[in-house]
């Protein structure tokens, strides 16, 4: 029994009690979507860019920004809101290194400082 | 159109969606896929989730265990909490039979738990324990093989405690049913999100019809109620106060303005006291 979408607390509003302290410690591999050729074009493997939470209105996105705050893309893999949450709440950074580059894909870690 | 590119076994794969400004139902628009809780972001995060894809999301080995962890896990009780006094029943119930006396359930209830290496209180023993003893003296009657999912909920709002919410979440997670929709605080702030559901709207006030509505949008964007539900609960759960206050600066992301207790009277007299 997992709890997940079975739930185990549906109007749960609460932190959770104990455990999850880490989320914010995680790294992720994913592919950048939407990707600016113009800026990634440049970079090769192990290249790292800055990672941010972009919010304009009522809406937000985790993208990715080379080292002149040019928008490189955006991150959307499973859970990234979690991500987004760690910035957000508590002030942590991200950094998005790339690892691959492969048939326009471009897969990057994303790991806190 | 939009393209969504993820990762499955290390390998990229796609998904395409209708452009942002496509209507996916009606005054509903798909939103970029890029941007958290439009439409278009919880069609690729159903889709990216494979978690339960077999359709499975039981809690309890039967109907009866189905419905001691909905009961446990509703108003008031965080998910770790009712999880583990669920546990507790559950294996009080193997052991001993398939109903409860009310001495018995509030001891089982009161007593602390054992929640992530700290001990902790399972709130409202005696209203639940009271709704857990007629629930299950009353399941019996209820032909479960002989109802589809929709029927099941209704005879389950029959009983003690239960209403149309916890009645959904109990078919759901028992049959894995896309018939129902368990709107509760997350799925509600989801699609009042979206436009999905009309600010102000509240599961108090005509569940069904938010339950219709919430239907369609799945259908809409092909993706099993069941499932979506999975995501959104999993996701809005997670969701800090800072980030809610952005993404919904009006509201109070810790008020229960969006929350209810159906049918447990005495937990929504208590909260609305503080």
């Amino acid at each position: 029994m997992s709890g997940g979408g079975g739930g185990g607390g549906r109007d749960d509003l609460s932190p959770g009690v104990g455990g999850g302290a880490d989320q914010c410690g995680k790294s992720y591999i994913a592919p950048i979507n939407s990707p600016k050729a113009a800026v990634l074009g440049p970079l090769a493997a192990g290249a790292v860019l800055d990672v941010d939470v972009l919010t304009s209105g009522s809406s937000s996105a985790l993208v990715v920004k080379d080292a002149a705050g040019a928008l490189a893309g955006a991150l959307t893999f499973l859970g990234y809101l979690t991500v987004i949450n760690c910035i957000v709440q508590q002030g942590i950074a991200y950094k998005a290194t790339i690892q691959t580059i492969t048939g326009g894909v471009y897969t990057v870690e994303v790991a806190p400082l | 159109m939009q393209q969504v590119v993820a990762l499955a076994a290390s390998q990229p794969i796609f998904l395409s969606l209708p452009a942002p400004d496509t209507e996916v139902m009606s005054n509903v628009v798909w939103g970029r896929f890029e941007d958290v809780f439009t439409p278009a972001f919880w069609a690729a995060q159903a889709w990216m989730d494979s978690s339960h894809t077999d359709g499975n999301f039981s809690l309890g080995r039967s109907l009866a265990e189905e419905l001691v962890a909905c009961l446990l896990g509703g108003h008031g009780a965080p998910a770790e909490v009712g999880l583990a006094a669920f546990q507790r029943v559950a294996t009080h119930l193997r052991e001993h039979g398939p109903t409860l006396s009310h001495a018995t359930a509030i001891d089982l209830l009161s007593r602390p738990l054992a929640v992530n290496g700290r001990w902790v209180r399972y709130r409202f023993a005696n209203t639940r324990a009271r709704y857990l003893v007629g629930s299950l003296q009353a399941l019996p009657h209820i032909q479960e093989s002989e109802l589809d999912d929709t029927e099941l909920r209704n005879r389950l709002c029959a009983l003690p405690g239960i209403g149309l919410k916890t009645a959904s979440w109990i078919v759901r997670n028992q049959r894995g049913s896309d018939q129902v929709a368990i709107l509760d605080v997350h799925i509600m702030r989801a699609g009042i999100m979206m436009g999905v559901f009309e600010k102000g709207s509240s599961p108090a006030r005509g569940y069904l019809g938010l339950e219709a509505r919430f239907l369609t949008f799945c259908r809409a964007v092909g993706v099993r109620p069941s499932q979506m539900d999975a995501v959104m609960w999993r996701t809005m759960r997670n969701v800090g106060p800072i980030l809610m206050g952005i993404l919904i600066p009006s509201s109070n992301s810790r008020s229960n303005a969006l929350t209810y207790s159906e049918g447990d009277s005495d937990v929504g007299r208590r909260r609305r006291r503080r």
